[in-house]
């Protein structure tokens, strides 16, 4: 009698009210704040788990390899601070790697456990978490370059917004040169490449000049180096330059990742906090 | 048929201004972190006629949502809700059947059936988009507290408005 009275008198209507509720399922995670953290959050512990079972498997695959990459790392950097250290006279005990009062960054060594580059909104997720000190909002950076920033955070993982995504933004500078902009994914698929804004067109830009971090986010040191530019162009009616940045970093192999630990942040924060209450 | 059109479509747009302009504007938070947000306009879709096609009654009542959701800075909160009310709808239908069944050309309207019978229809359709919605804005089962709170006051005072609504406007098929 009643037409429509068994609930979906169709499979039609079925998939219908299944595909507009993914939409506002999607609509929600992604245009709520409160609710996208809770999901990442969610998502994190229990694909976490699966992934690290997985990643910890693959990870005797590429043991070798991985380890010669890591024994290469640590050599150079202790290289780096010998050589410092024997420029500033330093003594020996001075190579302490341990905390000490003045330290600014500490790096917090991580595993990639889940990683995404083919989506708009790209993520990762590392196997540490607020255990090991990590909190929201600090620079995660790989072996040749930055890889993201920390999303959220529980005890044993983390989630990473990836440089790969829509809102991600690094304030990055000129090599030797000290000009700053912003460097943005244009959401194009090609991880090889992101673009460097918002510098002036009157500063002169030579094809190969290497881009860094400028340090002025707090959340990265500064001279961690990016890539180099590869192409440039000028948009019509602006008055700054969009230049393409070649990434040194291959972000479809990273395997291991370093979050950096800012302990000036908190200082930092605060004083910013009072600076907008003014 | 044409009549049908113009009498739902008018509600539509009535119910979306009242609910974004008058209703969406004010929060009423007399209990702190549990605020009542008053909804009325699942009216429009609830009152839908009984013949119009499962698919049309998905896509007006997630449209209806959207537009809320748009103007409350909620993308898929109200959208959500709405696809699954509309969804349940033939359930409470079958619950509340008259002896003789229904007449395909009516709607749910106070003008077709009795109060009883409209009150309950109403009323329970109302709970089922409120604690959806309200599921969804809380997103998370660790406070279920504040979810059934917040469900139960906005229940009331929203049902309240849309019977207000109703005597006031009487619609019709």
């Amino acid at each position: 009698m009643l037409q429509g009275s068994k609930v979906f008198s169709e499979l039609g209507n079925l998939i219908l009210f299944l595909l507009l509720e993914g939409i506002s399922f999607y609509l929600i995670i992604t245009y709520n704040d409160a609710q996208a953290k809770i999901y990442h959050n969610t998502i994190n512990v229990i694909s976490g788990n699966v992934s690290n079972q997985a990643s910890n498997i693959r990870g005797y695959f590429s043991l070798k390899e991985q380890n010669n990459i890591l024994l290469k790392e640590n050599a150079k950097l202790k290289a780096k601070l010998f050589n410092l250290a024997e420029k500033q006279g330093a003594k020996p005990e001075d190579l302490d790697l341990k905390v000490t009062q003045n330290q600014i960054f500490n790096l917090v060594s991580a595993r990639v456990v889940n990683n995404s580059i083919s989506l708009r909104n790209n993520f990762l997720s590392l196997n540490k978490g607020r255990k090991a000190g990590i909190t929201e909002n600090q620079g995660v950076i790989g072996e040749n370059g930055i890889i993201g920033i920390t999303k959220a955070v529980n005890d044993n993982y983390t989630t990473v917004m990836s440089i790969f995504n829509s809102q991600t933004k690094i304030s990055a500078r000129i090599k030797d040169k000290g000009y700053f902009g912003s460097l943005v994914w244009n959401n194009n698929g090609d991880v090889r490449y992101m673009t460097l804004n918002d510098i002036p067109k009157h500063v002169p830009i030579k094809l190969g000049d290497k881009v860094e971090t400028s340090g002025y986010s707090n959340l990265f040191p500064s001279g961690i180096n990016l890539g180099k530019i590869v192409g440039k162009r000028i948009p019509p009616g602006s008055s700054t330059y969009e230049l393409k940045v070649k990434l040194y970093q291959d972000m479809t192999k990273i395997k291991f990742a370093y979050v950096v630990i800012n302990y000036e942040t908190p200082a930092l924060d605060s004083l910013y906090l009072q600076t907008k209450s003014l | 048929m044409n009549l049908a059109l113009l009498n739902n479509g008018t509600r539509f747009i009535i119910l979306l201004l009242l609910q974004i302009i008058v209703f969406s504007q004010a929060r009423i938070g007399p209990l702190g972190p549990y605020y009542i947000d008053i909804i009325l306009f699942p009216l429009a879709y609830l009152l839908l006629p009984f013949r119009t096609p499962r698919e049309l009654q998905f896509l007006l009542a997630f449209g209806i949502g959207l537009i809320v959701d748009i103007s409350m800075q909620s993308p898929g909160l109200h959208a959500g809700a709405s696809v699954f009310t509309i969804a349940v709808r033939p359930i409470i239908l079958r619950l509340l059947e008259p002896r003789g069944g229904y007449d395909k050309l009516h709607s749910p309207t106070l003008q077709r059936f009795k109060w009883p019978w409209f009150a309950s229809f109403i009323s329970i359709l109302s709970l089922v988009h409120i604690l959806f919605y309200f599921s969804m804005e809380v997103f998370t089962p660790l406070f279920l507290g504040a979810i059934l709170i917040k469900t139960l006051l906005s229940w009331f005072v929203s049902t309240l408005f849309i019977f207000l609504i109703v005597i006031i406007l009487n619609p019709l098929d």
